[in-house]
């Protein structure tokens, strides 16, 4: 047999048992709708955030490989000169030994 | 699930008739949601708003991996649990200005009553919403849920991202935890 107390508690506790759902009101669309518009442009931006990020990752590598393409260029350019150089100074023999050795005189 | 992943894709694009009906289907679960949680008509229904608004700027992070309502609910959820904790924090100043007299801002303690209860268990059901406040989180959610939302254990796991079994166990917690809470009420 049930107190006065429990019956209580389990009626309170099954109050919710046969709850209907709350009505918003009827002008919560039209609301909604206004507000929608309002952020419109940032929606568009949000929109359009992925392909922003992939044009921007786009263009920092082609402008990286540019660079990276430039510069090795530059590199073979250094070497074949240095080259060049080194071959003409040995057909004027500018390494080869002093014709004449001052010390030894 | 075609249907949705159809409706998303137009969500996606900015389609305003897909808003229109996303704000229809969706009105009352949100509002229903957000009121079980923060028990004040006229707060539910500004985080309802913010919750749509959420759900338009983020579409584009819907993965599709669960029911778009129960990614909807989350969002619910997490809206209405950030109002209340910046209602607390609003509560705790005011109470502090009033102390030292800088405000005399009024601290609203009135009770809640939920517009769907039958008249005859107005009272019941106020008392248990206040009893409801005093549960730790995850068993008010999952209580709230079930009860008011009329939602299945299953689904409320999804929502959560908890199994059913932790989601009967929460429950049978809080129901637990509410009669003791509602036995000193009726025992003051």
């Amino acid at each position: 047999m049930k107190t006065n107390i429990e019956q209580q508690i389990d009626d309170t506790l099954n109050s919710l048992d046969v709850v209907k759902r709350a009505e918003i009101s009827p002008f919560f669309k039209t609301r909604m709708k206004g507000m929608i518009s309002q952020i419109q442009p940032e929606l568009a931006f949000l929109s359009f955030k992925y392909t922003i990020a992939f044009a921007t990752i786009a263009i920092i590598l082609t402008v990286n490989t540019f660079l990276l393409y430039q510069h090795m260029n530059q590199n073979t350019t250094n070497k074949k000169s240095v080259h060049e150089i080194s071959e003409i100074s040995e057909m004027y023999h500018f390494n080869s030994t002093p014709v004449l050795d001052y010390d030894n005189q | 699930m075609s249907d949705q992943i159809h409706f998303v894709a137009l969500l996606k694009t900015g389609d305003s008739g897909a808003y229109d009906k996303l704000i229809e289907d969706y009105q009352h679960m949100v509002y229903n949601t957000v009121l079980g949680i923060v028990n004040h008509l006229q707060d539910a229904e500004d985080i309802t708003q913010n919750v749509f608004i959420q759900i338009i700027k983020s579409i584009h992070d819907f993965k599709g991996d669960s029911k778009l309502s129960t990614w909807i609910y989350r969002i619910a959820i997490t809206k209405s649990l950030e109002w209340e904790r910046k209602k607390k924090s609003k509560k705790s100043i005011n109470y502090f200005k009033n102390l030292m007299g800088i405000s005399t801002e009024t601290i609203e303690m009135s009770a809640f009553h939920h517009p769907g209860v039958e008249l005859q268990n107005k009272e019941m059901a106020s008392m248990l919403f206040k009893a409801i406040k005093q549960l730790p989180e995850n068993q008010r959610l999952a209580f709230v849920l079930i009860k008011v939302e009329g939602l299945n254990y299953q689904e409320v796991g999804e929502i959560m991202k908890k199994s059913t079994k932790s989601i009967e166990g929460l429950v049978l917690r809080a129901k637990a935890q509410l009669k003791l809470i509602l036995k000193d009420y009726f025992t003051e």
